[in-house]
């Protein structure tokens, strides 16, 4: 259980660190096989069978399908590496270290006024915090997508924590989104870059006021 | 489509595919609206309605959601078909966009009617940010280096917020689950509602609040409204219409449900204020940016996150009061809005620009619609005999009654500035001459249906209010209350 809170973690940060965009989907994925691995153990221990199908799905969608057609999008439009960070690669990795602390203390305050206590919510709420910065941080719109992704792996995450995970059903329907995001945010990406000639999220201001 | 080509041995279809799916979508629509009041009256008069092994459940406040989104979707159905004939005709929209569209259109529709028909707190949340995914692919529907960027930021900021939201759902099964509930049932809202006092008060605040900047950030509350008015103003004018006047209050009532379990766990205070103070705010940044618009569009989605945070105000400030004209408020910024977006849709074919400075002599122009423009102005800015002057009166009456006469002055004082700055923009576009090469007139027919019917409602409400509609807002009022 704890060894798989800390892979995840190491993923989270290795996506921070990393300037490849193949590399990153590929962490991505790694990071999905992990969750679905987890999801798997925590269902075996308990007899939980929900708990097998939300692992099943967590790796066909988030793991292979998912990244396989992110991998096919940065086919088509041809970019690879992330230059533009708008921060150094110390500066990011610095901050979410920082994200990790943050999401300790705050797991420990809930624990002391609700009684949820639990290392994986920690972690949880880490992917949630630094999915979120990773959106925030990078331009390019690829790497939105992947946030995005590793903020529904940390929500995905938190409800394992917390309860073994939401209904199976609340699950699907929270599967089929990501899924359908995903297609949706990936062709949308396809057509920026047709129409602006890059994926730079910086150049997308023209709207304003 | 093939009307104008001279084509001699192609045989044209008797019917253009464009109007064939106009008719079509305006079937479906109109049988949606049928199904959606049959399905309205079994509930405000026997109590909710629950089916489809427990999956869907309806209940006063979802029914009204209902109903308006069947009502605002004939409507914008019925206005979208003519729209796109037009942008077909000019060559701005292939045959094949146009049943693209419809059939996003329809299922966007569709996805928001989930939202309202489900009990479960996760289903709720996977419909809102269905809404989402769906309604972008609209918006960018121009394929414009501006709709793209403005979908963009959409669903990044939509969905980046309902995952906060999501956090607050997943601390509000845990507090079920806690207090006892089973796996299965303890996302059920009535299942929630029923054990309320029992839950952990400290997580189900956390819940409420991570829930209203979730969802709050997709009903434009202020500061999370940054997307609102690009991707309102950059939809087309029939999508705007329903972003704004229905799609802004399912994601308020996904918070709402929200709100009234937090309530009953840990009482009125901490929600009532988080509501009041995102309502003010949005309330003061909207009345602002209503005054320094250029664009007809923007101008309208920036008066949607004013009423958006008036609605919040209302429900903040609450007491019977407050709520019933927080009820009132939703319906009748779901009827006038739209209005104003079709109005807006027509003026940009005529004037091909939605600068406002381009805009000038619409009444003569389009007697129709730049009077239709006026009339909607006057109703959104609140002007009696409109059914908004009395829900904007109950606001600021609900303030005084609160003992918030402090909260009542500021909506006021916003309120005045967001009228003079509609008004203003208004009046500069509608009356005088219109500029040299505008075409002159304009036919009245069915198309001026959708117009009409919403803001003839407003009006209506504001006069006389069926006994039927009065108890059934009645009872959404007092379920906001805390009944179920």
């Amino acid at each position: 259980m704890e060894m798989f809170t800390y892979a995840l973690l190491t993923t989270v940060l290795a996506m921070v660190a990393v300037q490849n965009l193949y590399l990153m989907v590929g962490l991505a994925a790694v990071q999905a096989l992990l969750l679905g691995a987890e999801a798997a153990w925590i269902g075996w221990q308990h007899g939980d069978t929900a708990l097998y199908w939300a692992a099943a799905l967590t790796v066909a969608i988030k793991a292979v399908v998912i990244p396989l057609f992110l991998r096919y999008i940065i086919r088509r439009i041809g970019v690879i590496h992330i230059l533009d960070s708008t921060l150094t690669v110390k500066v990011t990795l610095l901050i979410a270290i920082g994200l990790t602390f943050v999401a300790h203390y705050a797991t420990g305050a809930l624990a002391e006024v609700g009684g949820i206590e639990s290392e994986a919510l920690a972690a949880a709420l880490t992917l949630v915090l630094i999915g979120a910065f990773l959106m925030v941080s990078r331009r390019v719109a690829l790497t939105q997508v992947l946030g995005l992704l590793v903020m529904e792996n940390g929500l995905f995450l938190a409800a394992l924590a917390t309860t073994r995970g939401l209904p199976l059903l609340v699950d699907v329907g929270i599967f089929f989104d990501v899924l359908v995001g995903a297609l949706v945010m990936g062709l949308m990406i396809y057509r920026i870059n047709a129409t602006f000639e890059s994926i730079d999220t910086s150049k997308l201001r023209r709207l304003q006021g | 489509m093939s009307t104008e080509a001279p084509v001699l041995e192609v045989p044209i279809p008797a019917v253009p595919p464009g109007q064939a799916v106009t008719w079509a979508g305006g079937v479906w629509s109109g049988l949606v609206l049928v199904l959606s009041l049959l399905a309205a009256r079994a509930v405000f008069t026997a109590g909710p309605v629950r089916s489809l092994f427990g999956i869907v459940y309806v209940d006063s406040l979802g029914a009204l959601m209902l109903v308006l989104i069947a009502l605002v979707g004939l409507m914008a159905t019925l206005y979208a078909g003519s729209y796109l004939r037009h942008e077909q005709k000019r060559g701005q929209v292939t045959a094949l966009q146009h049943l693209h569209f419809f059939g996003w259109f329809h299922l966007f529709q569709i996805t928001m009617i989930a939202a309202v028909v489900v009990e479960n707190i996760g289903f709720i949340w996977v419909a809102v940010e269905a809404t989402t995914l769906v309604s972008a692919v609209l918006v960018g529907f121009y394929n414009r280096r501006e709709s793209l960027e403005a979908a963009w930021k959409y669903v990044i900021l939509c969905s980046v917020g309902i995952a906060f939201a999501m956090l607050g759902v997943i601390l509000l099964y845990t507090s079920g689950v806690h207090a006892g509930l089973d796996h299965r049932e303890a996302l059920n809202w009535t299942s929630l509602m029923a054990i309320a006092p029992n839950l952990n008060p400290a997580v189900v605040r956390m819940a409420f609040a991570l829930a209203l900047v979730g969802f709050g950030t997709k009903a434009g509350l202020a500061p999370m409204h940054t997307w609102l008015p690009d991707a309102h103003s950059q939809a087309p004018s029939p999508v705007s219409a329903l972003l704004s006047g229905v799609l802004l209050n399912i994601a308020l009532y996904a918070a709402l449900r929200v709100e009234l379990i937090t309530r009953q766990a840990s009482g009125a205070g901490f929600t009532g204020n988080l509501l009041l103070t995102f309502g003010l705010v949005s309330l003061g940044i909207a009345a602002l940016f209503i005054l320094v618009q250029r664009d007809l569009k923007r101008l309208l989605a920036y008066s949607s996150v004013e009423h958006m945070g008036l609605v919040c105000v209302a429900i903040g400030l609450g007491g019977p009061v407050g709520l019933s004209a927080a009820v009132l408020h939703m319906v009748c910024h779901s009827l006038v809005k739209p209005v104003l977006f079709f109005a807006a849709g027509n003026l940009g074919h005529r004037y091909h620009s939605y600068h406002m400075e381009r805009i000038r002599g619409a009444c003569r122009a389009m007697p129709l619609t730049g009077g239709l423009l006026i009339a909607g102005a006057l109703a959104i800015t609140g002007m009696p005999p409109t059914s908004l002057f009395l829900s904007e009166f109950g606001i600021v009456a609900a303030g005084f009654a609160a003992g918030r006469a402090w909260a009542s002055v500021v909506v006021l004082l916003a309120l005045a500035v967001a009228f003079a700055g509609l008004l203003l923009h208004v009046k500069e576009m509608a009356l005088g001459e219109a500029p040299h090469g505008i075409q002159i007139g304009e036919g009245l027919d069915w198309r001026a249906l959708p117009l009409l019917v919403p803001l003839a409602l407003a009006v209506l409400l504001g006069i006389w209010m069926p006994p039927a509609v009065a108890d059934a807002l009645r009872q959404v009022a007092a379920m906001l209350g805390g009944g179920l």
